[in-house]
């Protein structure tokens, strides 16, 4: 019985024994693997700022690096090739332009988007009343997909949560130029902040 | 979603703006049925 009991013994300590030798069986090791990071323009990034799918999206434009930027100006580089000719507003006049741009998230997470400001504006009070205004609109009226939109007040921003990777949101535009005298008198050169943050 | 629907008034208090067009040919009733229409569109 001793004996036998001794053998077992030995087992046990030569398994235990390539146990430790398999895991001691190198001081280091040397490996490459590959990492691949693009930064893309706006359409595809995972943060998706694209023009709108329709033909209201020509009204988008981009910046020299590829930033999207609503363009209602004579400047739009798609004047002439899907803009026939228009170079801005019509004064006196509420124009509404559905679906100008999208934010769809292309990451992995859920994410709340805030983007501000909402309204920009101009007055001309020299010679007259001249007024611009213009209003960006979720277009997320008819969607039921648990959207909880916050209207921030005195902070122009809006905030939509909960946006699921793959889930986009289309935005239209609202403007007004009035009076008829507010043509060449004002003018928005301003910037859209867009956050997103995952939740 | 339809108690949401943002008004020019919303637009206003959110930017700390107001617009005055009372001597104006367009009024905020036709803005805010606007605003409606591509909010729910």
């Amino acid at each position: 019985m001793e004996r036998r009991k001794f053998v077992l013994s030995v087992g046990a300590l030569a398994a235990g024994g390539s146990l430790t030798l398999g895991t001691g069986a190198f001081s280091s090791v040397e490996a490459e693997r590959d990492v691949a990071v693009n930064v893309a323009d706006d359409a595809s990034a995972y943060l998706g700022i694209q023009p709108g799918d329709g033909p209201n999206g020509n009204y988008v434009d981009t910046t020299a690096s590829d930033a999207l930027a609503i363009n209602l100006t004579g400047d739009n580089d798609n004047i002439g090739d899907g803009l026939a000719g228009g170079e801005g507003l019509n004064a006196n006049a509420i124009t509404g332009i559905a679906d100008i741009f999208q934010v769809q998230n292309q990451g992995t997470q859920e994410i709340e988007l805030e983007i501000a400001p909402l309204a920009f504006s101009d007055v001309d009070m020299s010679d007259f009343d001249g007024i611009l205004g213009v209003l960006l609109v979720p277009q997320i009226g008819q969607i039921d997909l648990g959207y909880d939109l916050s209207w921030e007040p005195a902070v122009n921003l809006i905030s939509i949560s909960t946006l699921s990777p793959g889930d986009e949101i289309e935005f239209s535009l609202v403007a007004f130029a009035l009076p008829e005298s507010a043509v060449d008198s004002v003018a928005i050169d301003d910037e859209i902040e867009l956050t997103a943050e995952a939740i | 979603m339809a108690d949401d629907t943002p008004t020019l008034s919303d637009y206003e208090e959110t930017a700390d703006v107001e617009f005055d067009l009372s001597d104006e040919e367009i009024d905020r009733e036709t803005i805010n049925a606007e605003l409606e229409r591509l909010f729910s569109s």
